[in-house]
C-alpha cells in the first residue's frame, strides 16, 4: 500500500467520492445551535450534550479513516462560493483533524466539570463547538478557498473563545488576538489572490511550474503572504505576540483547545504550503528547486529562533499559564525546524523533517493538551495561577504529580515517550543536512537545536520545582478533583506512551503513508521507515540534552535567575510592533483626515473667496443703486418743487381769474348800466338830431353861397403862389452843385477805416450764433437723439425715484 | 405577454411612482395609514413592475425608441439593457424594503405627508436615470433625482441638517452644471448623445478629454469620488435613517452607473487607455478608498462612520472601473449590488438602534447586542460582508475585483483592497464586540444601559432580516441571480466598450 503510493503520486491516488468530510463539519456547528436551544431549558443537560457532540465528532472523523486508507476523500461543490468549495481528506488532513477532534472531545469532557469555575457557559459551548466544525474544515478542505474561509471563521468563532471570560483583560487580548487574526487573514487572501493570478488555480497541490507561467507576481511574494499569514496563527517568532496575552487572559479549557489543535491549523497550512505548492513537481535541479529548498533554510531557522527564543522567556515567566504559552510557542519552533529542515533536504531527506514535523505537531497536542488540563485542575482546586503562591502539590495530588511528569518526560524527549521519537526525526534532518552540506551554519543549527531542547526541560524543571515541590502554603486547596477532570489525562498518557514503545508502527503507518500527497523521494521515505530509534546515536544525543539541562539548571536555581524579568522595552512588541503600529496608525489616519478636511477646507475657501466677490460686487450694485437713489430723490425733490411751483402759479393763475371774473362780472354790470344809458342818450339824441336836421338845411344854404365867394378868391391866391416857386427852385440848384464838390473832397481822405470796419462785423458774424436764431429748424438728428435720450433717463430717473419713493 | 407591454414597461415604472407621488400627496390629507398603504403599494408594485422586465433584456435584449424629439438627435429616449435593468432591479428592491422599514421609522418623526411623496417621487426619478435612453433624458432624471432628494436631506430640518443640505444642494448644482457641459461637449463631438449609437467619441482630443472631466465631475460628485465627496459625510448622517440607506445605497450608484456608461458608451476602452484616463480613474480610487476607510476610523457617530466607509466602498467601485477589463467590471457591477444591500443594512439598523434608543455615538452602543439581537444580528452580517469575510457577498465581491485587478496587472490595487479591508476591520469589529460582548463591567451604572429597551418593531426587524440575510445568500451561491446578472451586464458593457 505505502510503497504504491510512493511510486505514485497525488493524481494516482484512489479517489472516493463521499460527504463524510462536510458532515464531520457541519456535524459539530449544527450541534452548537441545539446546544444553545437545550441551554436556555437546562444548563448542565446542555453541556453534557456538548461532551457526547464531541464524542460523536471524534467518532465521526475516525470513520473517515478506512476510506483515507483506500485513497482521497473528496466532495466538492460547485454551486457555493465563486469558486466551488471543495473537500478533500488525504491521510495528512486526516491526522491533524484526529488530532483536534481529539483534543477537543477530551478538553469537552474535561469542561463538563471544570466550567464550574467559569462564567458564560453556553458562550463556551456553543463557540468551542462551532470552532470546531470550522478548524475540520481547515484540515478537510480541498482548495485554499475553502481552506481560508473556515481559517477565517475560525479566527472569528475563537475570539469568542478568547473572550470568553468578558472582563477588561480578556477583552483586550481579544482584541489583539482578533486585529491579528484579521490581519493574518487579509494577507493570506492576498497570497490566495495572487496565487490564483498566477496560477489560474487554487488547488493544493505542486503549482510552481503553473505560477511561473501566469503573470508575474514574484514567488518570494507569494510564499511570504501565505507564510505570515499561517505562520501568525501557529505562533512563529516575531508573529506570536496574541499567544501569550490570549493565554493570560483565557480559562485552561481555551487554552488546551488553542494550544492542542487552533495552532495546528497554522502548522498545516505551513506544511501545505511549503510542501506541497511550492515544490516544483519533479525534484530536478533548477531554480524553482533551489527556491524551495532556500525558502526550506529561511524557514529551519526561523523555526530555531521560535524554539529558543520561546524557550528562554518560557523559563522567566512567573505564572503557569504564560509558561505555557511561550512553551507552545517554543514546540512549535520545532515543528517548524522539522518543516524547514525537509524542504531544505529537497530531494534528499525530506521525509525525515516532514515526519518529524507532522510527528511533533500530533504529539504537540498530546502533552500541552495534558499540561493546560493539569493546569486547569490546579486552578479548579486552587484557584491560583501564580508560581509564587503555589507549592508542594505533590501531597495533596500525587496522581497529578506522576502525569506531570509523564508529559514532562514526552517533551523533553526522554526515550520511550513519544516526543523522543518526533526529536529524533527532526534532530536527524538536521544532522543530515549537515552531512549533505558540512557547512558551519548547519552545524550551528543542530547546536542550537539540543541548546533549545535542554532549555525546555529547564523551565518544566523549574515549574515541576515551584508547584510541586517545596512548602504547600496553607489553605491552598480548596476543592476535590473528580474523575471525570483525570480521565483526558488517561488518554493522552496512553497516546503518548503508545507512540513512545511503538514508534516504527505509529511512524510508518499513519505519518509516512501520509507522504502520499507529496513528492519526495522514495528512498527518504524507505530511510525514515527503517530508522534506528534507539541506536546508540539518537539515544547519545537525547542523554546530552538531559545533561545540559540538568547543568544549566543547577546554577539557574541557585541563583534565581529564572525570577528575572527583562524590562517591557525589550520586548519585540515594545522595540517592533508598537512604535510601526503607531507610526502606521499616525501617517494614514493623520494624513487621510487632514486631505479629508484639506479638501473640505478648500471647498469652504473656495466658496468663500466667492462669496468676496459676490459681496465686492454687490457692494458695486450697492453703490449703483444708492447713485440712482440719490439722483431719484433729487429728482423728486426738483419735481416736488416743480410742482409746489405749479401749483401756486395755479392757485395765482386761480386767484387772478376768479379776479378778473369778478371784475369782469362788474364790468358786465357797467355794461349793462352803460348799455342802457346809451339806448336811452340814443333816443334823446335821435330826438334832437331831427331838429338839428332842419336847422343844419338852412345852414347848408348859406354855406353854399359863401363857398362860392371864397373859390373865386382862391383862384386869384393860386397864381401867386406858382409865380414863388419858380424863384425858389433857381436858389435851390445853385445850392446843391456846391455841396457834391466839398463831399468829393472828404471822401478821399477817410476810406481805408472804414474797410476795417466791414471786416471786423463779418468775423463777429461768423463766430457767434444769435441765441435769437435758435429754433426746431436748426437741430440735427445727433442732437435730437441726445435729447431723447436725456428725456429717457430723466424719464427713468423720475420713475424710478418714484417707485423708491412708494417703496 | 405583448411585445408593447415590454415596451412600455421601462417607461411605466418611471411614470408609475412619478404619479403616485401625488396621489400619496392627496391621500395623506385624508388618513395617516391610508399614505403608508400607498406607498408600500407603490413600491411594491415598482419593483414587481421591474422584475416584469426581465424577459426582455435576459438573453442580450434591447428595448430603445424615442419618445419624443426636442431637437433633431435630442429628445426623450428610452432604452433598457441588462446594465439598466441590474441597477434598477437592485434599487426598486432596496427601495420597497425601505419602505416597509419606514413606516414604523417614520411614526417618531414629523412631516410624514412630506417625506412619503417624495420618497416615491425619488424613486421614480431614480429608475428614470437608469432606463433612460441618452445623456440627455438621463441628465434630466439625474437633476430631477438629486434635487429632490434635498428635501429627504433636510428632513429634520435642525441646524445640521440645514447646513449639510446647504453643501448638498450646492455641490449638486455644481456636478449638474458639470454634466450638462459634458452633455453639451459629447453633442458637439459626436452629433449624438443617445447610449444606443455605439461609442460616440473616439478620437481623443482636447475637448474628449474636457468631455471626460467635467462627466468625471458631475457623476463623480453623486458617487462620493474624491476629492468631491465632502457633501457625502455631511448629507447621509443627517438624513432619517430610511433616506440616509437609499442615498447611501442606491443614490450614489446613479454615479456609479453613469461613469460606467460614459466610460463604455461614450468613450471606449481602447480610447480610455490610449488617452490614460484610466490612471487618473485608478488613482483618485486609490485616495477615494484609503481615505473613505482611513477617515471612517476616526468617527464617533455611528452614522457618519457607514458614511465614510460608503465612500471607501464607492472607491472600489470607481477602482473596477479603472482596470478595464471584464473580469473587474463583473467585480465591479457585484460590487454596486453588495454594496447597496451591505449598506442599506446597516443604515437601517443603525437608524433602528437610534429609533429605539436615541444613542449615535459609536462609545454608548455596549450591550446592545443583547437587546437588539436581530438588528445587531443584520449589522454583524453586514459588516462582516464589508470586511470580506467569507462566504459573504463582499468577499465575492471583494474577491472579483482582486482578480481582476491581477488580470490588469497591478497587484498595488489588491494590496489597496486588502488594506481597506483591514480598515473596515478595524472600524466595524469594536461596534460588534461592544454590541455583543461589550460587558456591563465596562459601563456600570451609566444611564444607557440603565435604559430598558427590546428589538425594534417588526416592521423594521423584518426588512432588516431580509437585507442582512441576502447578504449572506448572495455571496454563498455563486450562480445566485445578482451574480449572474453581474456576469451578463460585465459581457455586455465590455463589449459595448470594445470598439
Amino acid at each position: 500500500m505505502i510503497l504504491s503510493a510512493i511510486s505514485n503520486n497525488l493524481a494516482a491516488a484512489d479517489t472516493i467520492i463521499s460527504l463524510r468530510p462536510v458532515a464531520v463539519v457541519l456535524f459539530p456547528m449544527a450541534a452548537a445551535l441545539v446546544v444553545y436551544v437545550l441551554s436556555i431549558k437546562n444548563k448542565r443537560l446542555a453541556a453534557f450534550f456538548a461532551s457526547l457532540a464531541g464524542m460523536a465528532t471524534f467518532l465521526m472523523v475516525l470513520s473517515l479513516y478506512p476510506l483515507v486508507r483506500q485513497g482521497v476523500i473528496e466532495y466538492r461543490f460547485y454551486e457555493l462560493m465563486s469558486l466551488g468549495l471543495s473537500f478533500r481528506v488525504d491521510l495528512l488532513g486526516f491526522i491533524f483533524a484526529f488530532l483536534a477532534s481529539l483534543a477537543w472531545m477530551l478538553v469537552l469532557i474535561f469542561a463538563y466539570h471544570y466550567i464550574r469555575v467559569e462564567a458564560n457557559h453556553v458562550l463556551y459551548y456553543c463557540f468551542s463547538l462551532l470552532t470546531l466544525g470550522s478548524i475540520l474544515g481547515v484540515f478537510v478542505a480541498g482548495d485554499l478557498v475553502t481552506l481560508f474561509l473556515f481559517f477565517e471563521m475560525m479566527t472569528f468563532f475563537s475570539y469568542v473563545l478568547v473572550i470568553g471570560r468578558l472582563n477588561p483583560q480578556a477583552l483586550a487580548a481579544g482584541k489583539f488576538y482578533l486585529y491579528l487574526g484579521v490581519a493574518g487573514g487579509l494577507v493570506l487572501l492576498f497570497g490566495i489572490f495572487a496565487l490564483y493570478s498566477a496560477a489560474g488555480t487554487v488547488e493544493l497541490t505542486n503549482l510552481m511550474e503553473e505560477m511561473e507561467r501566469g503573470p508575474a507576481v514574484s514567488l518570494l511574494l507569494i510564499f511570504a503572504c501565505f507564510f505570515v499569514g499561517f505562520g501568525i496563527k501557529a505562533g512563529v517568532v516575531p508573529l506570536h505576540l496574541w499567544m501569550p496575552k490570549a493565554y493570560a487572559a483565557g480559562p485552561a479549557i481555551v487554552n488546551a483547545l488553542s494550544s492542542g489543535a487552533m495552532i495546528k491549523a497554522g502548522v498545516y497550512g505551513v506544511i501545505r504550503i511549503l510542501m506541497l505548492v511550492f515544490t516544483p513537481s519533479t525534484l530536478e535541479p533548477g531554480h524553482l528547486f533551489s527556491f524551495a529548498v532556500s525558502t526550506g533554510y529561511f524557514v529551519m531557522w526561523l523555526g530555531l529562533m521560535t524554539m529558543v527564543v520561546g524557550a528562554v522567556i518560557a523559563l522567566l515567566q512567573s505564572n503557569m499559564m504564560k509558561l505555557l504559552a511561550y512553551s507552545s510557542i517554543s514546540q512549535m519552533g520545532y515543528v517548524f525546524t522539522g518543516i524547514g529542515a525537509g524542504a531544505f533536504l529537497f530531494g534528499a531527506e525530506e521525509a525525515m523533517g516532514y515526519s518529524g514535523a507532522v510527528l511533533h505537531s500530533f504529539n504537540h497536542t498530546l502533552f500541552k493538551t495534558g499540561f493546560f488540563l493539569i493546569v486547569g485542575i490546579i486552578y479548579y482546586r486552587t484557584g491560583q495561577l501564580e508560581f509564587k503562591k503555589l507549592g508542594g502539590l505533590y501531597r495533596s495530588m500525587p496522581m497529578l504529580t506522576g502525569f506531570f511528569i509523564l508529559y514532562v518526560l514526552a517533551i523533553a524527549g526522554v526515550p520511550l515517550f513519544s516526543g523522543y521519537i518526533s526529536k529524533t526525526l527532526i534532530h536527524d534532518s538536521l544532522l543530515e543536512a549537515y552531512y549533505l552540506h558540512g557547512t558551519l551554519d548547519i552545524f550551528l543549527a543542530e547546536k542550537v537545536f539540543i541548546v533549545g531542547s535542554a532549555l525546555t526541560l529547564c523551565y518544566y524543571l523549574k515549574f515541576f520545582q515551584q508547584v510541586f515541590w517545596g512548602k504547600e502554603p496553607e489553605g491552598l486547596v480548596k476543592q476535590s478533583g473528580t474523575w471525570v477532570l483525570y480521565a483526558p489525562l488517561y488518554v493522552l498518557a496512553l497516546f503518548i506512551l503508545i507512540i513512545g514503545f511503538f514508534p516504527h508502527y505509529f511512524v510508518n503507518q499513519f505519518v509516512l503513508a501520509s507522504t502520499a500527497s507529496f513528492v519526495f523521494e522514495p528512498y527518504s521515505i524507505e530511510h525514515v521507515r527503517d530508522l534506528a530509534y534507539f541506536g546508540s546515536h539518537p539515544l547519545a544525543a537525547a542523554g546530552t540534552v538531559i545533561l545540559l539541562a540538568l547543568l544549566l539548571y543547577i546554577p539557574l536555581h541557585k541563583f534565581r535567575l529564572y525570577e528575572y524579568s527583562f524590562p517591557r522595552w525589550v520586548s519585540i512588541e515594545y522595540l517592533i510592533f508598537a512604535p510601526l503600529a503607531k507610526i502606521v496608525y499616525f501617517y494614514l489616519l493623520r494624513s487621510c483626515k487632514t486631505m479629508d478636511g484639506g479638501v473640505n477646507n478648500f471647498y469652504a475657501e473656495i466658496g468663500g473667496k466667492f462669496l468676496q466677490f459676490c459681496r465686492y460686487f454687490g457692494s458695486f450694485d450697492k453703490g449703483l443703486d444708492d447713485l440712482y437713489m440719490t439722483s431719484g430723490s433729487k429728482a423728486l425733490d426738483y419735481v416736488k418743487k416743480t410742482r409746489e411751483l405749479d401749483s401756486t402759479l395755479d392757485e395765482a393763475y386761480e386767484r387772478t381769474g376768479s379776479g378778473v371774473k369778478k371784475f369782469a362780472d362788474r364790468t358786465a354790470g357797467l355794461d349793462r348800466a352803460l348799455d342802457k344809458a346809451y339806448e336811452s342818450t340814443g333816443a334823446a339824441t335821435r330826438r334832437m338830431t331831427d331838429r338839428t336836421a332842419g336847422l343844419d338845411k338852412a345852414l347848408d344854404e348859406a354855406y353854399e353861397q359863401t363857398g362860392k365867394t371864397v373859390k373865386k378868391f382862391t383862384d386869384r391866391t393860386g397864381k401867386f403862389d406858382e409865380a414863388l416857386n419858380k424863384g425858389y427852385e433857381k436858389a435851390g440848384s445853385s445850392t446843391r452843385e456846391f455841396i457834391d464838390k466839398s463831399l468829393q473832397k472828404g471822401e478821399s481822405t477817410g476810406g481805408e477805416g472804414k474797410e476795417e470796419e466791414e471786416k471786423r462785423q463779418g468775423a463777429r458774424k461768423k463766430v457767434a450764433l444769435n441765441p435769437m436764431e435758435w429754433n426746431i429748424k436748426n437741430l440735427n438728428f445727433d442732437s435730437l437723439l441726445l435729447v431723447l435720450m436725456l428725456g429717457i433717463i430723466i424719464f427713468i430717473l423720475f420713475y424710478f425715484a418714484r417707485g423708491l419713493t412708494e417703496l | 405577454m405583448d411585445t408593447a407591454i415590454y415596451n412600455f414597461l421601462p417607461v411605466w415604472v418611471v411614470i408609475f411612482p412619478i404619479f403616485m407621488s401625488i396621489v400619496i400627496f392627496v391621500s395623506s390629507r385624508r388618513s395617516e395609514k391610508m399614505r403608508d398603504g400607498l406607498s408600500v403599494t407603490t413600491a411594491v408594485l415598482t419593483f414587481i413592475s421591474v422584475v416584469a422586465m426581465y424577459p426582455s433584456v435576459a438573453d442580450g435584449g434591447v428595448i430603445a425608441y424615442t419618445i419624443f424629439d426636442i431637437l433633431p438627435g435630442l429628445g426623450i429616449t428610452v432604452r433598457l439593457d441588462i446594465l439598466s435593468f441590474s441597477l434598477a432591479l437592485i434599487s426598486s428592491f432596496v427601495w420597497m424594503l425601505v419602505s416597509i422599514y419606514a413606516i414604523d421609522y417614520m411614526s417618531h418623526e414629523h412631516a410624514g405627508d412630506r417625506f412619503y411623496p417624495i420618497f416615491i417621487f425619488v424613486l421614480g426619478s431614480c429608475l428614470g436615470i437608469f432606463v433612460a435612453g441618452d445623456f440627455f433624458t438621463l441628465f434630466i432624471f439625474f437633476e430631477l433625482m438629486s434635487l429632490i432628494s434635498y428635501v429627504l436631506v433636510i428632513h429634520e430640518e435642525t441646524r445640521e441638517a440645514l447646513r449639510a443640505g446647504y453643501k448638498y444642494l450646492i455641490m449638486t448644482i455644481i456636478g449638474g452644471l458639470a454634466l450638462f457641459f459634458a452633455i453639451i461637449l459629447t453633442f458637439e463631438l459626436a452629433g449624438s448623445v443617445s447610449l444606443s449609437e455605439g461609442t460616440l467619441i473616439t478620437v481623443p482630443s482636447t475637448m474628449a478629454f474636457l468631455a471626460f472631466l467635467n462627466f468625471l465631475i458631475g457623476f463623480g460628485m453623486k458617487a462620493g469620488m474624491f476629492p468631491l465627496h465632502v457633501w457625502l459625510p455631511d448629507a447621509h448622517p443627517v438624513a432619517p435613517s430610511p433616506a440616509s440607506a437609499l442615498l447611501s445605497g442606491i443614490m450614489l450608484k446613479t454615479g456609479a452607473y453613469g461613469l460606467l456608461r460614459v466610460l463604455f458608451t461614450v468613450f471606449n476602452i481602447p480610447l480610455v487607455k490610449e488617452a490614460n484616463w484610466d490612471i487618473l480613474l485608478g488613482v483618485l480610487a486609490v485616495i477615494t478608498i484609503v481615505l473613505g476607510s482611513a477617515v471612517a476610523l476616526t468617527q464617533d457617530d455611528l452614522k457618519r462612520r457607514l458614511a465614510y466607509s460608503s465612500v471607501g466602498q464607492m472607491g472600489y467601485i470607481i477602482m473596477g472601473m479603472a482596470l478595464l477589463n471584464e473580469k473587474a467590471l463583473v467585480g465591479d457591477v457585484f460590487h454596486i449590488f453588495s454594496h447597496a444591500l451591505m449598506k442599506s443594512t446597516l443604515f437601517l439598523a443603525a437608524g433602528a438602534i437610534i429609533w429605539k434608543t436615541g444613542l449615535r455615538n459609536i462609545n454608548d452602543l455596549h450591550g446592545i447586542g443583547k437587546k437588539m439581537p436581530v438588528t445587531m444580528g443584520a449589522f454583524t452580517i453586514a459588516a462582516l460582508a464589508m470586511i470580506g469575510i467569507p462566504p459573504l457577498n463582499g468577499f465575492l465581491s471583494k474577491w472579483t475585483l482582486a482578480l481582476g485587478a491581477l488580470d490588469a496587472g497591478v497587484p498595488f490595487y489588491v494590496f489597496i483592497l486588502l488594506v481597506s479591508s483591514l480598515l473596515n476591520g478595524l472600524y466595524y469589529l469594536p461596534i460588534i464586540i461592544a454590541a455583543f460582548f461589550g460587558g456591563e463591567n465596562e459601563h456600570e451604572g451609566e444611564e444607557s444601559l440603565a435604559l430598558e429597551y427590546d428589538d425594534a418593531t417588526y416592521g423594521m426587524i423584518i426588512p432588516l432580516a431580509v437585507l442582512g440575510l441576502s447578504c449572506f445568500v448572495f455571496g454563498l451561491m455563486p450562480h445566485n441571480f445578482l451574480f449572474e446578472l453581474s456576469l451578463k451586464a460585465a459581457s455586455f458593457l465590455f463589449q459595448s466598450g470594445m470598439p
